[in-house]
């Protein structure tokens, strides 16, 4: 049924295995029922016949010797019967007096007109069969001790006795015709009441005995006379014989019963999978009846109705297939109106009024803005429609009996009423609207920034509501703010605490090493002392001084002074402060800087601190004897400043570690580094709007330092200075110190 | 460290030219050993000490006795640091050196604008204190003509320079200049705050056309440094504009 699987085909949520199998199962329980039905039904036509009767037949197709057959024995019996039994019918022209007329006509039989118009009907094969008298041996036996009452074509057969290779005996005796099967007796057919003239009963006879080549023809034979046939096998089933009857009815009645047994299987294996399948069988008639939900009320029941009628005005009409056909269509539509009833609730609920009125907006909005205007709209409307019915009818009624000013005034009234409402619902919408601008207006502001954006509607708007979260979303935005705020500056003011609580007993320690160092009676040994812990104490004051500056840079509070700046000269600078340093460090210091102002803008007294802090690094950690690159170039808009070096230690750690804080390529040294050279100039140099990068390569340790560009920023030009006089020659001499 | 050399050099000298007598210096600060070893620092400079521990005692101090100068921390229980200066300040027009452990600039601004005369961050050099003191005795009681201003002389907080004489004085002491540091010093003692790129210095000063002379320019210019501020490593007067050239900075009259 087409109809059926595409309607449960476009299912719903449900993945395609689950589909299959429910299909499957509705299948086979709408096969189950029509089939159920069709039994029903079948059965109770047959219990008109005669069930047991039917039942027996069926008991022959398992038996061996198809000539048990009741078909068979009838048929044989018929055969030699109707003989007896001539049609009253027109004698055809041509026909001797003495001679018997044969004519075969289309329907297998062969029938004997003798002069007066006597018919013989006989079965053709069995004719075919018997013309050879070969193949069949009688005896016309005289009841009374007639004298010449016996005809045969076999003197030394004994009728009783069936011959060797003959099959069928044939005995006509006392008015009944015994066939006889070999051995069996294949049955007793009365051929003979005494109501029928025994006139006619010769004649036949006779005839038949006549053509039949049996000689002695033209006496009359009796009921009194006895006839013997025995026939061979062929004669009697030759061609399409008795036998083929037989077994054609056999196999008929096989194919029957392999049918039903078919059936009877199938029958069982739907059962079985509309029950085993049930489950996937429910899954889809819920997602059907979800579907069927959607379809409105009035469908439904027009659709119910409608097939109702067409099915059982057709059905008395139309018989075997088609019957069928309705009856399985009536069941389809059953069962989807099962369906719904059973999964639906209130089926009536999905109905057209109730979707006209939700799509004129009558539902519930989701909000009670929605709600309001939607009231709003269908008021409209419903006013405007109402002008129209009423007013178009009042027109045309009044245009048919009024005056035209009549008519003319209705018309006026009518469109008056429709632009009045319209106006009335665009008027309404109006502050609607204007309070929906002012709420889009206060979250656009409370977007760019403004917290303190207040949304003032009144209680009564029906944006009353939203508006009021808005202003709690805005507080708690501001609180958070404000918690921020104050958590980042409690962090500053934490480290600058704990910064001032170590500094004041630092201080003392310096104070007393620095007089420590200044008295004069200490031994060697003290003195040594003394100086180790002045260097600690040192390197203790460095490292409060870095945490200090690394951590107002790393919360942003580090106070910037961004000018534009001189990269080159900076560099230059800071190399030429740092002399001592690079005299002292027992390397050679490669350094190539261009002559170009390359101008940057940052904070120049921090930039100082980054490389003062790469150089220091390089001064103490490269190898002796080696050499440090520094050159500064710039690429693609970006000056970069790298510093280059051999390492003097092995360094375990990469650059991103180096950079970490407290680390330091060697562990175990003692110098005066304080761990966060690296991170101060990362911090520095990203709060100037650069980066600072690191990176080992076995032995090789690169700083590098990357600024954008700013060809055009000004560097600050001190106007021309007025020159200074010139210096006159009496200048005191003072030594070089 | 020349410079501090020098001036206990120059000090000593006038103390024994003048009068003998000893300067009193008011210590105050709430951490007793902080207090304790500036006191035996002073004391070995050959100064008077006296001691106090919190703003009240300072204040009690400075009226009952004669001193000559203050150094005073600010976070101090009972009436702070700064508060305890603006009282002083009311009467007294002593010398006041801050010591304190916070480092910002805005806080000394704060300090300097509540009148005191100089700033010491915490921890400090002690040596670099007594020369601070130094410097401040000697701007305050040397003779005032010295800091006088007048059309030929060019002011600049501690420092003069006397353009007649061609000669720069350091908290009323001559400072031992070669030629070309005269020169320099000149040139930007004009122009206070002014920022000259050390090819500018270079032209005028050696009348040559620049090249590469970042590193002459600031041999000398540390050289200055070390002869004139108190201390080198932390310039006051003779700054490294980063990026730009050198100036400098203009310190106020007092």
């Amino acid at each position: 049924m087409p109809s059926k699987n595409t309607e449960k085909s476009e299912k719903t949520e449900r993945t395609e295995r689950r589909i299959v199998p429910g299909i499957f199962s509705a299948l086979c329980l709408w096969g189950v029922i029509c089939l159920t039905l069709i039994f029903a039904v079948q059965f109770v036509r047959l219990l008109d016949f005669d069930l047991l009767d039917r039942l027996q037949e069926y008991a022959y197709v398992f038996s061996d010797d198809l000539r048990e057959t009741p078909v068979y024995k009838n048929a044989a019996t018929d055969t030699f019967a109707q003989m007896y039994y001539a049609a009253e019918s027109a004698v055809p022209e041509t026909g001797d007096e003495n001679n018997v007329y044969v004519e075969k006509n289309g329907e297998g039989y062969v029938y004997f007109y003798d002069g007066e118009g006597a018919q013989i009907r006989m079965p053709f094969s069995v004719y075919s069969g018997l013309t050879d008298t070969a193949d069949m041996l009688y005896r016309v036996v005289s009841g009374n001790s007639n004298a010449d009452g016996v005809f045969t074509n076999a003197a030394e057969w004994d009728p009783n006795v069936l011959p060797a290779d003959f099959n069928y005996r044939f005995s006509f005796v006392d008015g009944t015709v015994k066939i006889e099967y070999k051995d069996k007796d294949l049955g007793t057919r009365v051929v003979y009441s005494s109501d029928v003239p025994g006139s006619f009963y010769n004649e036949r006879l006779s005839t038949l005995l006549s053509q039949m080549q049996i000689s002695g023809g033209g006496a009359k034979i009796t009921s009194d006379h006895d006839i013997y046939f025995a026939v061979r096998d062929h004669a009697m089933d030759s061609g399409a014989g008795i036998i083929g009857l037989a077994e054609r009815y056999v196999r008929n009645l096989a194919f029957q019963l392999a049918f039903a047994a078919a059936i009877l299987l199938l029958y069982l294996l739907m059962l079985f999978f509309a029950v085993f399948l049930r489950r996937d069988r429910h899954a889809l008639e819920l997602g059907t009846a979800k579907v069927l939900s959607h379809i409105w009320f009035e469908v439904k029941v027009f659709l119910v109705v409608f097939s109702g009628f067409l099915i059982f005005s057709a059905l008395p009409h139309v018989y075997g297939w088609y019957a069928v056909l309705l009856v399985a269509f009536l069941l389809f539509i059953v069962y989807l109106l099962l369906i719904d009833l059973c999964c639906n609730r209130r089926v009536w609920r999905c109905n057209i009024l109730k979707s006209a009125a939700e799509a004129l907006l009558l539902g519930n909005g989701k909000s009670r803005f929605e709600t309001k205007l939607r009231r709003k709209c269908v008021v409209m409307i419903l006013a405007a429609a109402l002008a129209l019915v009423l007013g178009v009818p009042a027109v045309v009624f009044c245009a048919r009996i009024s005056s035209p000013i009549i008519l003319l005034l209705l018309c006026v009234a009518v469109i008056a009423a429709v632009c009045g409402s319209m106006l009335w619902f665009s008027i309404n919408l109006q502050e609607d609207l204007a309070e929906h601008t002012r709420l889009m207006g206060q979250i656009e502001r409370m977007y760019r920034g403004d917290l303190n954006a207040a949304g003032v509607l009144p209680v009564t708007s029906a944006l009353y509501g939203p508006s009021m979260e808005l202003n709690m979303i805005r507080d708690g935005i501001r609180l958070a703010v404000e918690q921020g705020v104050s958590s980042e500056r409690m962090k500053v003011e934490l480290i600058t605490n704990v910064s001032h609580d170590i500094k004041t007993p630092l201080t003392s320690i310096i104070s007393y090493i620095s007089l420590l160092r200044a008295e004069p009676d200490l031994s060697p040994q003290a003195r040594e002392y003394v100086e180790i812990i002045a260097q600690k104490s040192d390197r203790l004051r460095h490292m409060v001084q870095d945490i200090f500056d690394l951590s107002k840079a790393a919360t942003g509070n580090l106070p910037l002074e961004m000018k534009p700046l001189s990269l080159t000269k900076l560099l230059r600078q800071t190399l030429a402060e740092m002399d001592t340093v690079l005299q002292e460090s027992r390397l050679t210091w490669r350094v190539q800087i261009p002559e170009t102002a390359c101008i940057v803008r940052a904070d120049g007294q921090k930039l100082y601190r980054v490389f003062q802090n790469l150089i220091k690094n390089a001064a103490q950690y490269a190898l002796e004897g080696s050499r440090v690159y520094v050159s500064l170039y710039t690429e693609n808009g970006y000056v970069k400043v790298v510093i280059q070096n051999v390492t003097r230690n092995e360094m375990q750690l990469d650059g991103e570690q180096l950079m970490a804080r407290f680390v330091r390529g060697d562990e175990s040294r003692s110098a005066s580094g304080s761990g966060l050279g690296l991170s101060i100039a990362r911090s520095f140099t990203e709060a100037c709007g650069g980066t600072c990068r690191v990176d080992v390569q076995g032995d090789l340790f690169t700083a590098e330092i990357v600024l954008p560009l700013c060809p055009e920023a000004i560097l600050e030009q001190p106007e021309a200075a007025p020159d200074a006089p010139e210096e006159s020659v009496s200048m005191p001499e003072s030594a070089e110190d | 460290m020349r410079r501090i050399a020098a001036l206990r050099k120059e000090t000593m000298r006038m103390e024994s030219g003048q009068n003998a007598q000893k300067k009193t210096v008011l210590v105050v600060d709430d951490d007793r050993e902080i207090v304790r070893a500036i006191s035996i620092t002073l004391e070995k400079a050959g100064f008077q000490v006296l001691k106090a521990y919190d703003g009240i005692e300072a204040l009690e101090c400075a009226e009952q006795n004669e001193v000559h100068l203050i150094i005073i921390d600010v976070m101090m229980p009972r009436l702070d640091g700064l508060s305890a200066i603006l009282k002083i300040r009311e009467q007294k027009n002593l010398p006041i050196i801050v010591l304190s452990a916070k480092s910002e600039d805005a806080d000394k601004i704060r300090g300097l604008a509540v009148g005191a005369d100089d700033y010491v961050t915490k921890p400090f050099n002690p040596a670099e204190l007594i020369a601070r003191v130094q410097s401040q005795l000697r701007r305050y009681t040397s003779l005032g003509d010295i800091h006088a201003q007048s059309p030929d002389t060019i002011v600049n907080g501690r420092l003069t320079f006397k353009l007649n004489e061609h000669v720069l004085y350091a908290d009323g002491v001559p400072v031992r200049l070669t030629a070309t540091e005269t020169r320099i010093v000149e040139l930007l003692m004009r122009h206070p705050g002014r920022i000259f790129p050390a090819e500018e210095i270079y032209r005028r000063v050696w009348n040559e056309p620049a090249y590469s002379v970042e590193n002459t320019v600031m041999v000398h210019i540390r050289r200055i440094r070390e002869k004139i501020e108190l201390n080198p490593s932390e310039p006051e007067y003779l700054k490294v504009v980063w990026g730009l050239g050198y100036a400098f900075e203009k310190h106020g009259e007092k």
